[in-house]
C-alpha cells in the first residue's frame, strides 16, 4: 500500500527511507516504520507493484539493423511494455480499453483504465485500483470524496431528527407554561418538567454530539453538516440561557 | 490498560491507546469515533514537522499531534514501533478486531 501524505492524501515518495515528500503539497516526515520495501524515487509502498524492467535489446550484425527495420518487424514501445507486464486480474479487468488510448498524464503510455469519477483514461502508473474493479486517477484518489458516508449520514439525519424534536418541545413547553395560570399547580409543574427533560434537553444533548461527531476535517464538511451543527448548537445556547435565568430567579 | 497519547480539543476527545496487540485510535466529539487498529494492518508509521504522528492503515490514515517534549508520549510511541516491527509482519491467528485486548 502507497504511503499517503496525512494532511492531503497524495501519494508520498523518498530518497533515502528515512524522510518522506508528499508529491502534491511537497511536505516532509520522518518515516518511522514502513511495511514495504523502500526504493528511491518510487512511490513508498509501490516497489512491490513496479512492473519489471523492459528488456533491452542491443543492436548486433545478427540482428541487422534495428533502426530500419520494416512495419511489421518492429515492435512498439507500447507493444514491448505490454509484453512483459503482468496481465490485468479479471477480478479488476471490467472493461476492456479500445486500442490507442493512452494515458492523459503519461501520453507515451497506454492506458489500461478509465477513472472512475473524471473518466480520464490513466495508465498502470497513474491507476488507483481499488476493490471491485473500481479505478481513480491520481486527483481524484487524492480528493476527498463529496457524497458522505453511511455512517456520516446516520448521524446527521438522528441530529436533525433530534433537533426538530427538541425544537417541538420548546414550542409545547412555552405553549404548556403560557396556558397555565401564574400559580402554576404541580402536577403541571411536574408535566413542564418532564416534558422540558425528555423532549427538550435529552434530544438537545444527544443531537448536538451527533453533529459534533458528524464532522470530519479529512473529508470535508458540506453544508448539510454545518446545518446539523449550527441548529443543535442554538440550541444547546437556549438550553444553557434558560438554566441560566432559571437560577437567577 | 495501555499507554496513551491524549490530545484531546475542546470539543473533541482525541487520544491513541497503545496495547500488546494493537492500538486504539479514538477520535470522537462524543460518540463514535474509535477504531481498534492491530498492528498487523498498520502499512506505514510517519512524523510530521509540526509533531503529529500518522498511522496509515490501507486507504486510512489516523492522525493526532504529540509533544516529544513529554516522556509518557514517547514512551507510547516507541511502544507503538516496538510492537509494529515485532509483529507487524506475523499476523496473528484469525481473531476479530473486537476482541482485542484492551
Amino acid at each position: 500500500m502507497e504511503m499517503l501524505c496525512p494532511a492531503c492524501l497524495g501519494t508520498m515518495v523518498t530518497s533515502d527511507g528515512r524522510e518522506a515528500i508528499c508529491t502534491l503539497d511537497g511536505k516532509r516526515y520522518q518515516i518511522l516504520y514502513t511495511r514495504h520495501p523502500v526504493v528511491a524515487g518510487v512511490p513508498v509502498g509501490a516497489a512491490a507493484e513496479m512492473p519489471p524492467a523492459l528488456p533491452t535489446t542491443e543492436a548486433s550484425e545478427a540482428d541487422g539493423d534495428v533502426y530500419n527495420l520494416t512495419p511489421d518487424q518492429a515492435v512498439s514501445p507500447l507493444d514491448q511494455l505490454a509484453a512483459v507486464r503482468a496481465p490485468i486480474p479479471a477480478a479488476t479487468a471490467t472493461y476492456a480499453m479500445p486500442a490507442g488510448v493512452v494515458c492523459r498524464t503519461h501520453p507515451e503510455m497506454a492506458a489500461i483504465a478509465y477513472c472512475r469519477n473524471c473518466a480520464s483514461p490513466v495508465c498502470a502508473t497513474c491507476d488507483f485500483a481499488y476493490p471491485g474493479g473500481i479505478h481513480l486517477c491520481p486527483t481524484c484518489a487524492a480528493k476527498p470524496p463529496d457524497k458522505i458516508g453511511p455512517k456520516r449520514r446516520n448521524m446527521l439525519i438522528a441530529a436533525y431528527v433530534l433537533a426538530a424534536v427538541a425544537t417541538l418541545g420548546i414550542v409545547l413547553v412555552i405553549f404548556m407554561v403560557a396556558h397555565t395560570s401564574a400559580a402554576m399547580r404541580h402536577e403541571d409543574a411536574t408535566t413542564v418538567g418532564l416534558v422540558t427533560i425528555f423532549l427538550v434537553f435529552i434530544p438537545t444533548l444527544i443531537g448536538a454530539g451527533l453533529a459534533g461527531g458528524s464532522m470530519d476535517k479529512r473529508l470535508g464538511n458540506p453544508p448539510v453538516v454545518w446545518g446539523a451543527i449550527v441548529w443543535n448548537g442554538l440550541l444547546v445556547l437556549l438550553l444553557v440561557l434558560a438554566v441560566i435565568k432559571g437560577m437567577m430567579r | 490498560m495501555g499507554l496513551k497519547i491524549k490530545a484531546n480539543t475542546f470539543a473533541m476527545q482525541r487520544y491513541l491507546e497503545v496495547f500488546s496487540d494493537g492500538v486504539k485510535f479514538v477520535e470522537s466529539a462524543g460518540i463514535g469515533g474509535k477504531r481498534n487498529i492491530r498492528y498487523h494492518e498498520i502499512d506505514h508509521v510517519v512524523l510530521g514537522d509540526d509533531g503529529t504522528l500518522s498511522i496509515q492503515v490501507g486507504m486510512e490514515v489516523f492522525s493526532l499531534p504529540i509533544n516529544r517534549e513529554k516522556p509518557d508520549h514517547l514512551q507510547a510511541l516507541n511502544a507503538l514501533l516496538q510492537g509494529v516491527e515485532q509483529r507487524g509482519a506475523r499476523p496473528p491467528a484469525a481473531q476479530p478486531t473486537s476482541q482485542l485486548r484492551m
